[in-house]
């Protein structure tokens, strides 16, 4: 009787002393699961005794020197593609009815780099536009794209300029012309 | 031989006769105005005037710089725009149209000079906005009377600088107002649309 009450005593006291260490193993992985540093090399003190300059590279003397607005200035200038328009102040159509093959000179001088495509407005109307032209070749005829009827007008004939190797759209500019439509 | 002489002289007569005989025939071909006194006679004159050629010389696009880092209230750098007019007569030149456009990493809004305090722009409105505008650089070519004004991007009209006499070259140039809290380097685009008309 005396033994077997030992024995349970014993068991009472092993299953305590497991629960225990049980308990103690969670809340150390509790603790460590959400303080990650905690079980760490801390980090080295603030007072640099251990923190020592990398020697990685040079830096270069003197103070940043900027460019100067006149060399800004040069390198806008260098960049700048300058254009020279050349056309009539005149278009004529012996017809106002669209199709008609009309009369006007635009020339895309060689000097140019760029291509050139003119479209004549009659107000907000677009009535008439020419082919590509590229540096060297003109044109003296234009086809009425809308039908305009008799008379002396107005005009706006829009010089487009095109990049000539993407055909992507530069920059335009306007000349305030004169259409007569027999 | 006398004879021979005779005859070639004979010859000479006859081909003088018919030579001014064909001029009296070729004069009557010509309208004959005849009557007393005065006498009015109507000729018709017929011209044919070829439509006069324009000529201009501009720039094809037109950069800037901006640098908050220099100067008080920082720097705009733009080269001049020059023009020059190839037509045998005075052109008139007009800024048609001066506007923001897309094509930069960023896309500015105009706005007029006084709409904002540009020194004190945060990041966000430093590329956000500017008051970017055009005028004459000087009288230098321009005829008299050309205008001093200045033609800001946010103006929805045109505007006529002044004119340039044959074979002369005019100036123009860009200024602008603009934030300084760039956090990067950005580019931007505008659009200039010049106007050309014979005077």
């Amino acid at each position: 009787m005396k033994s077997k009450e030992n024995n349970r005593k014993k068991k009472t006291i092993v299953i305590l002393v497991l629960s225990a260490l049980l308990v103690l193993a969670s809340s150390i992985g509790i603790l460590a699961l959400t303080n990650p540093g905690i079980f760490s090399r801390p980090a080295e003190s603030s007072a640099g005794e251990t923190k020592r300059l990398d020697e990685n590279g040079r830096a270069i003397d003197g103070a940043l020197q900027n460019k100067s607005s006149d060399e800004i200035l040069k390198e806008l200038q260098e960049k700048q593609i300058n254009v020279t328009d050349k056309l009539s102040s005149h278009v004529y159509f012996p017809s106002g009815c669209s199709g008609t093959e009309g009369s006007w000179i635009v020339e895309n001088v060689e000097s140019n780099t760029v291509t050139i495509q003119c479209e004549v407005y009659l107000g907000d109307k677009m009535i008439a536009k020419t082919v590509p032209i590229k540096p060297n070749q003109h044109i003296e005829t234009i086809i009425l794209s809308e039908d305009v009827e008799a008379g002396e007008y107005d005009v706006v004939a829009y010089v487009n300029y095109y990049d000539p190797d993407s055909g992507n759209f530069l920059a335009k500019a306007g000349f305030k012309i004169r259409l007569t439509v027999q | 031989m006398r004879t021979k002489t005779v005859k070639r002289a004979l010859s000479l007569i006859l081909a003088l006769a018919v030579t001014a005989i064909c001029s009296i025939s070729a004069m009557a071909a010509d309208t004959t105005v005849t009557g007393t006194g005065s006498v009015t006679g109507n000729v018709t004159v017929n011209g044919s005037i070829t439509a006069l050629t324009i000529s201009v010389t501009h720039p094809l696009a037109v950069d800037y710089a901006i640098n908050p880092n220099t100067g008080t209230a920082g720097t705009f750098t733009a080269p001049d725009i020059s023009i020059k007019n190839l037509t045998k007569c005075p052109v008139n030149i007009t800024v048609f149209s001066l506007k923001a456009a897309a094509g930069g990493t960023v896309t500015l809004t105009d706005v007029d000079v006084a709409d904002k305090t540009w020194a004190s722009l945060n990041a966000a409105d430093s590329k956000k906005y500017i008051a970017l505008g055009i005028k004459a650089k000087d009288a230098n070519g321009w005829a008299t009377g050309y205008s001093t004004a200045t033609h800001y991007a946010t103006k929805d009209t045109a505007s006529l600088i002044g004119a340039l006499p044959t074979n002369t070259t005019g100036t123009m140039t860009l200024v602008a107002n603009f934030g300084l809290a760039f956090d990067a380097a950005y580019t931007a685009k505008h659009s200039l649309v010049l106007m050309f008309n014979l005077v």
